[in-house]
């Protein structure tokens, strides 16, 4: 337990230069990953989930984007510091990534065999031969029937699962400690969305690599993570094991999330959106981001951006109040009785109005 | 004990929230062309020369047309650019009053100059409204009724497509140039007629593409599901969404019409000169081109001048549109 | 690909007919004919060489010579013959067998065919080389914009490609000679002798000649990497640690080559119709320059041969450039 985590973000920010102003993608964000373990990423659109990552492969275009300030440690050394020769050696090696659309991250004009063997000669000095018969290996290992033919194909004879299977087997290629999964079910049907995500967890427990699984889906990182911080615009509002978070949710950011979708474990619970957009990053102001949207807002979360603090053992949440779901159902079950009698209300006036006409 | 400050913490965010004026998508467009640099000092050099064209006699400081008798005396023929001294023949030695000489008639090269930005002006917005006439109908047609037409319609335009369009204007202007039509404001409807004939082929691929592609499009179809009439979608949600890429096409067609232009006259069948004191168009910069071609040692300045003039309007139009396409289409 | 071969050579053939349609139709519209010119020539004379050159024929179909073959021969498929015994049929007959008929100029001495034979050679010349100083110079400049945006070479390669591309080439052309007479005291060329085999000579109009394409290519390029160096693909090559030489030359260079392979095909033909104003000016005496005179000595036979002759190769540059894609794009080799 005492052992040092394989990667540790502190305080991390993340500016990007726009023609309107600078837009903070990513606001000091801090998480780490134990070696083996695989943490998971939750957010809407925006949240800065994405450019975290790609921060941590160094791989934010830039300009416009710049990491403006913190450090990304990855197993001791601060990739923030790295030359991009030094960081070459660390990308698809150390740590590789596997990204949304599969249908638009392999290279059209080249073969499939071309593009897997590239990373195994460069990173493992593999000569053209061995780094074949490996990737004919990762191929059957991510189960793709008959890989030595395969190899000779384009990706466009190739389908957006079989490609996904690809990519994770590109990312796998040179046995990385840490797999970056930015979205990778995201473009797929839901049938196909499956089958990857059992591939993944069966890759996992072989390879033992550490996973960071990047999702705006609830449901995959139930069963896919060991640990879940949940982003929210450009912060890290809340972070517990996966158990825990489902079970005792505390920012009012996941709670709404929980909500908004249908739960599985037979409980009928009402499923209540959460109103409004993401706050525009544009701008730095110090309250609370999720003020505007949040239904237990206080006159003091517009003066104050809380950060994260303890709220349970190994669960910390970016919230100034003692929040849980039951309140939030109980509110909304009270707004709708409300709503219920404003109907009859008015309902009655119709009624009492056509009698006396 | 929420809802109170619930109300009153809200109010604030509400107005906080939307603090970014919205804009639409052409205003989006204006602001991206406003901070292309080039593009803007295009649109002013523009501007001006506009100006020069409209009031052209009152800036020209002579006549661009072939002198009086008496005039001619003071003008001389063949008469150096104002700063270069010709010790031999004074006669020809530049004087400030004709500040680019004077040809080989006598003409004054400056006046001539200045009336020749008419012709550039006019030959490069006429045939860009004719073409993108003749192409938007077409395109339209052909991708909104599809089947049949479509097809018949496209391999015309295909076959227009593949003409070699400079070989087709100096075959019609040897043809044409010498009958009555052809000689209708000197020869610029011919010009404008031929050009617009074979490069409306273009206008009409692109608006089809258009037209296909948004034919597809959810929007349109929702218009159908909700019963609009089918002219209505063409002329409501369809038109409308080609129109970025039509300017774009269309900005570039200017000056590719105005080369046409100069390059007719300068092979000599171009605009016809003309020494009626009284018209509009009296020469073309394509025209002095040739003209300083035979005089390229004896009075270089015929040449540069008029060379610099085409080659800045050509170069304006262009940064123009390079500038109106980066502007509506963001990706870049 | 034979299929498709054979198809894209089909339709050429409704293009060529249609230029010459339209190009005969023009020349029977123009004013005066090729043999009254300085002198007065007697009508006698006329006649007779209008007979030569079967100019007494009708125009587009002979309907009298239809006639009288049907009642000679009765066969109406043999008959047709007769229809087409008319200067445009005869035209297109012999066109079709390679006979361009005679050159009025020369007054029937010498063809069209040869004459293109004698003149083009040197046009090809110059066009090789100024297609090759557009690839050369207009492909590495639009990378270097792209790979270093903003920047100096970006600036530098904008200016280049914008002037090139808008500026016509008779003024630069002029330009050039200009410089090159005034600063550097080079007298224009005037012995013809030079042009036959590849000479210095060619240069500087062929870097004319090649310029708007040059530029054109240029800026295709460059726009083309610009959007590639986006693609998810250069990501992912990234992500991969490959470094910049082997992400630009193996993920960048041939996807972006892709877009700019499409306007070889109208490049090659812009190389080709703008040579004649190119000739002219530098006075080389290719095709184009003897198209030129031919319209102002009003040769319509000339004029109407050469313009099939520049019309076939702009059509065969078409085919060549699109036979190429699927060299180059896997999507549509495999298609």
């Amino acid at each position: 337990m005492a052992e040092a985590p394989l990667l540790e973000v502190k305080n991390l920010q993340v500016q990007f230069k726009t023609a309107d102003g600078v837009v903070n993608a990513v606001n000091n964000v801090s998480f780490s990953v134990n070696r083996g373990e695989t943490l998971g990423i939750v957010g809407e659109s925006g949240s800065g989930k994405s450019v975290t990552s790609l921060s941590i492969m160094r791989l934010i275009p830039s300009p416009p984007g710049k990491i403006a300030g913190g450090q990304i440690l990855f197993d001791g050394d601060n990739l923030v510091d790295f030359s991009e020769s030094e960081m070459r050696k660390i990308r698809g090696n150390r740590i590789s990534m596997i990204f949304q659309d599969p249908m638009t991250s392999l290279n059209p004009v080249l073969r499939i065999g071309r593009q897997m063997t590239e990373s195994l000669q460069l990173h493992m000095g593999m000569t053209p031969k061995q780094a074949r018969n490996r990737a004919i290996d990762l191929l059957s290992m991510v189960g793709i029937p008959a890989p030595d033919k395969r190899l000779d194909d384009f990706p466009h004879q190739f389908s957006g699962g079989m490609r996904q299977r690809v990519m994770i087997a590109m990312g796998l290629a040179c046995n990385p400690e840490l797999l970056i999964a930015d979205e990778p079910t995201t473009a797929l049907d839901v049938t196909i969305q499956a089958q990857i995500l059992e591939l993944l967890n069966r890759l996992k427990n072989e390879t033992g690599t550490a996973i960071i699984f990047i999702t705006h889906d609830l449901g995959v990182v139930a069963g896919m993570t060991d640990r879940v911080i949940v982003m929210y615009a450009g912060r890290v509002v809340e972070q517990a094991s996966t158990n825990e978070l489902f079970h005792n949710p505390r920012m009012p950011y996941t709670i709404g999330l929980l909500d908004s979708i249908p739960r599985l474990d037979g409980i009928q619970t009402r499923l209540t959106p959460i109103p409004g957009l993401p706050p525009d990053l544009l701008e730095k102001t110090e309250r609370c981001p999720f003020a505007p949207r949040c239904d237990f807002v206080q006159e003091q979360c517009w003066s104050e951006t809380p950060s994260l603090r303890q709220v349970a053992p190994e669960h910390t949440a970016a919230c100034l109040f003692e929040i849980d779901r039951e309140q939030r159902q109980a509110m909304a079950a009270k707004k709708i009785a409300e709503e219920q009698a404003a109907l009859d209300a008015a309902l009655e006036d119709v009624l009492a109005h056509e009698q006396a006409s | 004990m929420a809802t109170a400050s619930n109300v009153a913490g809200k109010s604030p965010a509400q107005a906080q929230e939307f603090t970014r004026p919205v804009r639409s998508l052409w205003s989006d467009a204006w602001l991206r062309l406003r901070r292309n640099r080039l593009a803007m000092a295009s649109i002013v050099y523009l501007f001006l020369l506009a100006l020069v064209a409209i009031f052209a006699p009152v800036i020209a400081p002579h006549s661009p047309s072939r002198p009086t008798s008496t005039e001619l005396r003071e003008r001389g023929t063949y008469r150096q650019a104002a700063w270069i001294v010709d010790e031999k023949n004074p006669k020809r030695s530049g004087v400030w009053k004709f500040p680019l000489g004077t040809d080989s008639a006598g003409g004054d090269v400056l006046s001539r100059l200045i009336y020749g930005t008419r012709v550039s002006m006019v030959v490069g917005f006429i045939p860009m409204i004719f073409t993108l006439t003749i192409g938007i109908t077409i395109g339209l047609v052909s991708g909104f009724a599809g089947g049949k037409l479509d097809s018949l319609l496209m391999r015309f335009t295909d076959i227009v497509f593949s003409l070699p369009d400079i070989l087709f204007f100096i075959i019609v202007q040897t043809a044409f140039s010498q009958t009555a039509f052809g000689k209708t404001f000197n020869g610029l409807l011919l010009i404008f007629l031929s050009f617009s004939a074979v490069n409306w082929a273009s206008v009409a691929r692109l608006v089809r593409g258009q037209v296909l592609s948004l034919k597809e499009k959810e929007f349109v179809e929702a218009a159908e599901a909700i019963g609009v009439r089918r002219g209505s979608i063409l002329f409501r949600h369809i038109l409308p969404n080609t129109l970025a890429p039509i300017i774009v096409a269309g900005a570039f067609i200017v000056p590719s019409a105005i080369v046409t232009e100069a390059t007719l006259s300068f092979l000599g069948i171009g605009i016809q000169p003309d020494t009626n004191p009284n018209n509009p168009f009296p020469t073309s910069w394509g025209q002095m081109i040739l003209e300083g071609k035979s005089a390229i040692d004896s009075q270089p300045w015929i040449l540069i001048a008029s060379a610099i003039a085409i080659a800045s309007i050509t170069i304006a139009f262009v940064a123009l549109g390079d500038g109106l396409r980066d502007a509506l289409d963001p990706r870049q | 690909m034979i299929g498709f071969i054979i198809r894209r050579v089909l339709a050429m053939i409704p293009v060529l007919f249609l230029v010459a349609l339209i190009t005969f139709f023009m020349m029977k519209q123009a004013k005066g004919g090729p043999f009254d010119q300085e002198k007065e020539v007697a009508p006698s004379t006329i006649a007779l060489l209008n007979r030569k050159f079967g100019l007494d024929k009708p125009a587009w179909l002979n309907s009298a010579e239809f006639s009288n073959r049907l009642s000679t021969e009765g066969n109406p498929f043999l008959a047709l013959r007769g229809l087409f015994d008319s200067q445009f049929g005869n035209y297109l007959i012999n066109a079709v067998q390679g006979d361009l008929g005679p050159t009025y100029a020369s007054k029937g001495t010498e063809t069209v065919q040869d004459k293109i034979k004698e003149t083009f050679p040197i046009s090809l010349r110059l066009g090789m080389i100024s297609l090759a100083f557009a690839l050369l110079v207009g492909f590495p400049l639009g990378i270097l914009g792209a790979l270093r945006q903003n920047t100096i070479f970006d600036y530098f390669s904008l200016i280049i490609s914008t002037i090139g591309f808008s500026v016509p080439t008779f003024v630069t052309g002029l330009l050039l000679l200009l410089v090159m007479s005034k600063v550097f005291d080079v007298a224009p060329i005037k012995d013809p002798s030079v042009w036959q085999g590849f000479s210095t000579s060619y240069i500087p109009p062929a870097i004319i000649l090649g310029l708007g394409t040059m530029a054109y290519i240029t800026r295709l390029t460059r726009s083309s990497v610009l959007e590639v160096k986006r693609q998810d693909y250069i990501r992912t090559a990234r992500a991969k640690g490959l470094g910049d030489r082997v992400v630009i030359l193996r993920h960048i260079l041939r996807n972006s080559l892709i877009p700019v392979i499409t306007i070889l095909g109208p490049a090659v033909a812009g190389l080709v119709t703008g040579s004649f104003i190119i000739e002219s000016v530098f006075r080389v005496p290719g095709i184009g320059s003897e198209f030129i005179g031919a319209i102002g000595s009003r040769d319509y036979s000339m004029i109407m041969g050469s313009t099939l002759f520049f019309s076939l190769l702009v059509a065969l540059g078409n085919i060549m450039v699109d036979l190429s894609y699927g060299l180059i794009d896997p999507r549509i080799r495999n298609s």
